[in-house]
């Protein structure tokens, strides 16, 4: 399982420096082919809200609803022909489910770490708008806490998924500086580079890290401080959809300010012991130009 | 009107995407029905209970017994003795049903007499001088003979500091008694921690077996438990293990791994039992639930002791005398031998 996890982030780190390093050699060779790699590059800072529920039925039938806070930090390239981007996301925040009468709360923390490639698709893709399709891999990393649990309190698995991405970006620019005339006072509004996108993920290798079929771990009556023991890999299990909406707006020729709404749903397989988790998140982005 | 198209076909996808989490949840499962309760805790002990066999529990039989015992509208109260009453009969005091307003548990102690009082102890044997090495109580009885020491709970909290303290202070006595009789159990690493300094090689203590399916007799395949003696200061002469019904689950555990251990002797009355792990669990209605999902085994793989460690010499208390505590005078004259 470590081997399939390395070579995972091998091939991500891998293919992220070879892009960097084929750009830099190509813009000193020729100009035309810049247009093949990417032009735009950020450093992106996230901060936002996640409406977040999920049920781990080997524990409890119950869901459980809560906000976390959300940080990310990513890097992202923009070019005509590719988009690369790497993001970590952490969350961390609470939940409760929605019955009365029970003082029960879960502590949790999620962490991603994501690499994704998309590549553009010139039949899809026109003037105003453009059209890409490539993956996504996410790697999931989500912790609870939970006393009312008794000896399954802590709550623990690794969540990595290879997904196709599909994204559609439509361009909303204001060319043109306008005067909009309202009722007791004037607004000029000035030329303003924007877009709108909407993304769809749907995995195509869906795994899980987690315990086993008892849940509760063995290690402390057998003298054994591997507290995963009992953890199982599967390759090929359950399924993950996400989506999502991003407003760019320019602020100069340089940084940018995207709001996006992100969905993102996975659940593990199995009967009994199925853990689904779905988050709605609410976010700002500082878009950081990097390029020279 | 262009960009208002795109922003609604923007939303709906959005929203027709949210939507798709209903496929994840399939239903709701949150209920205070008392029959959705019942028969959701009966099928999780049903798959997931370790005793059923050794304690010879008829457990179809059972959701009979306490199913008619169900109606429509039934209280809170009500559900929850019917709830309650159905899981003593596992007769296991490491299965509670936990609600805000009560806690369920069968009573393992009350199996045999009491034989502890700690006050006892105090006045006539360690004449109200204690040292309280944390979570440790101790001194010297029978004229600086012999090291007493009293553990009245695994907290998690011993460690190499408070061990060696102790070892040290009581290394030139005949023996060591280790009171561990009312001792509910607690965290399983101090069993490991205090046996490593009673060895001086590797020890095949005991084995342990987890539920892996949902059949009653569906184990793992019995997991070898060794002690490793530590590399501080040891005590290697005669333990006494003081026991009563009141020792339970980590102090059972002791027990256990004492019969497998030469200069442990065991003296008192039979434990309480608790050698299954407990897991733990929520009922629809939000109700916890705790039960054993595991087996210890003896040497010879078998589950018995789940019924309690029987002692090596067995002693009862003579509430007649309160001068006197029999059980710790059968260990001071055993250390004296």
């Amino acid at each position: 399982m470590l081997l399939f996890f390395a070579l995972i982030l091998l091939f991500d780190v891998g293919t992220y420096s070879q892009n960097y390093e084929i750009e830099k050699t190509q813009i000193r060779d020729s100009t035309s082919s810049i247009d093949k790699f990417p032009k735009k590059k950020y450093i992106g800072a996230s901060f936002g809200l996640s409406l977040t529920n999920f049920r781990d039925l080997a524990t409890s039938p119950l869901i459980y609803y809560g906000i976390a806070k959300h940080v990310s930090i990513s890097r992202m390239k923009f070019g005509t022909k590719k988009e690369c981007l790497f993001d970590f996301e952490y969350y961390a925040g609470s939940a409760v489910p929605a019955i009365t009468g029970i003082d029960t709360r879960s502590y949790f923390s999620r962490l991603d770490i994501m690499h994704s490639q998309l590549f553009k698709i010139n039949f899809l893709s026109g003037n105003k708008f453009k059209s890409g399709f490539g993956y996504k891999f996410d790697f999931t990393g989500m912790e609870r806490e939970n006393t009312s649990l008794l000896n399954n309190l802590f709550g623990f698995e690794l969540i990595p998924t290879l997904a196709a991405s599909y994204k559609i970006t439509f361009d909303i620019s204001r060319k043109e500086g306008k005067t909009i005339n309202l009722l007791f006072f004037n607004r000029k509004l000035r030329p303003v580079k924007r877009n709108i996108s909407l993304r769809i993920d749907v995995g195509v290798i869906n795994s899980t890290y987690r315990n086993n079929y008892i849940y509760t771990s063995h290690s402390g009556v057998i003298n054994d401080t591997n507290y995963f023991r009992d953890y199982k890999f599967s390759m090929f299990s359950g399924y993950r959809f996400g989506s999502g909406i991003d407003y760019t707006k320019y602020l100069n020729e340089r940084n940018a300010l995207v709001f996006s709404y992100l969905w993102d749903a996975f659940s593990t397989g199995g009967s009994e012991e199925k853990f689904i988790n779905a988050m709605h998140i609410v976010r700002c982005t500082l878009l950081f130009n990097t390029n020279r | 009107m262009k960009k208002t198209l795109i922003y609604f076909i923007l939303l709906f996808s959005v929203l027709f995407f949210n939507s798709c989490e209903n496929l994840f949840y399939d239903e709701d499962h949150a209920s205070k029905d008392p029959f959705a309760n019942f028969n959701y805790l009966w099928q999780q002990c049903d798959t997931k209970y370790s005793y059923f066999d050794l304690k010879k529990i008829d457990w179809n039989k059972i959701k009979s017994k306490y199913y008619s015992k169900l109606y429509t509208g039934m209280s809170d109260d009500s559900l929850f003795n019917v709830l309650g009453s159905m899981l003593k009969e596992l007769k296991d005091d490491h299965t509670n049903l936990i609600s805000n307003f009560n806690i369920s548990y069968f009573g393992t102690d009350h199996l045999g007499q009491d034989n502890f009082d700690w006050r006892i102890v105090l006045d006539h044997y360690l004449h109200n001088d204690v040292i309280i090495t944390v979570p440790f109580e101790h001194n010297f009885i029978d004229n600086g003979n012999i090291g007493y020491i009293r553990f009245a709970s695994y907290t998690g909290e011993v460690d190499e500091v408070n061990l060696d303290y102790i070892i040290k202070r009581y290394s030139n006595t005949k023996g060591l008694i280790i009171d561990i009789r009312e001792n509910g159990g607690g965290a399983a690493n101090d069993i490991f921690t205090i046996l490593s300094r009673f060895v001086n090689t590797q020890t095949l203590l005991y084995y342990s077996r987890i539920k892996t399916g949902p059949g009653h007799n569906d184990f793992s395949e019995p997991q070898a438990v060794y002690i490793y003696p530590d590399k501080n200061i040891k005590f290697l002469k005669k333990v006494i293990l003081l026991t009563d019904r009141g020792t339970f689950s980590a102090g059972s555990f002791t027990c256990l791994a004492s019969k497998a251990l030469p200069n442990l002797i065991m003296i008192g009355d039979t434990t309480g039992g608790g050698l299954g792990l407990p897991n733990g669990g929520q009922l629809p209605n939000g109700w916890t639930y705790r039960f054993s999902i595991s087996q210890a085994l003896d040497l010879d793989k078998k589950p018995d002791f789940e019924n309690g460690v029987p002692p090596d010499i067995k002693v009862d208390f003579n509430w007649n005398d309160l001068t006197r505590d029999e059980i710790l005078d059968r260990a001071i004259e055993e250390l004296n031998k």
